[in-house]
């Protein structure tokens, strides 16, 4: 059903991005709508967080409440609606409709910050396995593999930071990387190099998961393509992300990766439409990266307004 | 309103744990939180009822009537809870 109100700005996701263009919004007296079903998204589930300017050390659950937090100053301009849009369109109108469960959402100008999910690494015993010894959130399900043996796949920081975080729970760890060197920073790989409880694996590429009820043992191929097991209870996948443009892969075009490619001021292809943070072409999958996206999409899609008046 | 008992197995610094608790308070549901990485036991018994691993586990009612929910799953914890969301 059509709600009647129409936005200057719809918002589309609730992480860094999305509030903090949210924030920028509220501050022109914009009439804005946030549209996401989870409170700081992914940013809740990234553990320990010590590269956002002004907090040293903090936390994702910790940092998200702030972000919220500081929103909440804005409930007046910004209207919260927690829920997930299915689809974008763009009407003869050239305004923009959000479909989002039984709700129409209308818009002059849509921000889209919808961020990423994990990738998967597409091997046979994935599916089945999945929760069952498989996870792609080692802040959330690291403590249910104490003292078990487990492997990471995937050497960038989010496989390193994974590596970290178990180093305190499980009895062995193996890290599998597919190239000749970790892609992880090495301030965070030196956190472990020298434990003799990480084992660093390099060129294994995984090719099968396997167990009963639960996974037991991991498959991998090195490069002289022969194969070797470990016998591992828990499989933390940290390979790297998707960006979340199902909703709108009609609406304008994708890049190979499915990113939406925009630029540094959140403009894309499709006028009134602008995006920011994990789920556009930008390099810096970090949080302050995103939220400054956030920020110039805002001031982007207010030029747009006061020229579209 | 519903008013079977809600419990929901967490870990501390797991996101849609905290997710899946702001939407019980939200909507004013008294829940019991059970932090399985503190209690192997626990643990061992959210594996067990679930059959996976993953939190957060929702375990809304008792015994053989008892509806297990795995992850933020708005879908079917406002159908089980009986609230709009």
């Amino acid at each position: 059903m059509p709600e009647n109100t129409l936005y200057d700005v719809a918002i589309v996701g609730y992480g860094p991005a999305g509030m903090t263009a949210a924030i920028y919004a509220a501050r022109k007296k914009l009439k804005v709508a946030l549209i996401g079903e989870h409170k700081g998204g992914e940013v809740t589930n990234s553990g320990e967080i010590e590269n956002w300017p002004g907090d040293g050390q903090t936390d994702g659950i910790t940092l998200a409440e702030k972000f919220a937090a500081h929103l909440k100053l804005h409930t007046d301009d910004v209207a919260i609606k927690e829920e997930r849009v299915e689809k974008i369109t763009k009407d003869a109108d050239s305004f923009f409709s959000l479909a989002a469960g039984a709700t129409t959402y209308r818009a002059k100008t849509v921000i889209y910050s919808t961020g990423r999910h994990p990738r998967l690494l597409h091997v046979p015993g994935e599916e089945e396995f999945k929760n069952r010894g498989i996870t792609y959130c080692a802040t959330c399900d690291a403590p249910l593999f104490r003292g078990k043996d487990v492997a990471v796949v995937g050497g960038g920081n989010s496989g390193a930071e994974a590596v970290i975080m178990l180093q305190r729970i499980a009895k062995k760890i193996h890290l599998l990387h597919i190239d000749d060197a970790l892609r992880a920073d090495q301030v965070l790989i030196n956190n472990f190099s020298s434990d003799p409880n990480v084992q660093i694996l390099l060129n294994a590429k995984t090719t099968q998961i396997e167990g009963e009820k639960a996974v037991q043992k991991l498959t991998y191929q090195d490069k002289d393509g022969a194969t070797h097991s470990l016998a591992v209870q828990g499989v933390f996948v940290t390979i790297g992300s998707i960006p979340n443009t199902e909703p709108v892969k009609d609406l304008l075009k994708l890049d190979r990766f499915g990113a939406i490619p925009a630029d540094r001021y959140g403009k894309t292809d499709l006028p009134g439409f602008f995006a920011a943070g994990d789920v556009t072409d930008i390099r810096d999958a970090q949080i302050v990266v995103a939220a400054g996206h956030g920020c110039s999409a805002a001031l982007s899609a207010g030029d747009y307004l006061s020229r579209h008046a | 309103m519903n008013q079977s008992p809600v419990a929901i197995y967490t870990t501390p610094t797991c996101g849609y744990c905290r997710a899946t608790k702001d939407l019980f308070k939200t909507h004013n549901i008294a829940y019991t939180e059970i932090d399985v990485s503190q209690d192997r036991a626990k643990a061992r018994e959210m594996i067990q009822k679930s059959g996976q691993m993953g939190v957060p586990v929702t375990i809304v009612g008792e015994g053989r009537e008892a509806q297990i929910i795995v992850g933020y799953d708005r879908d079917r914890l406002s159908r089980v809870l009986n609230i709009t969301l």
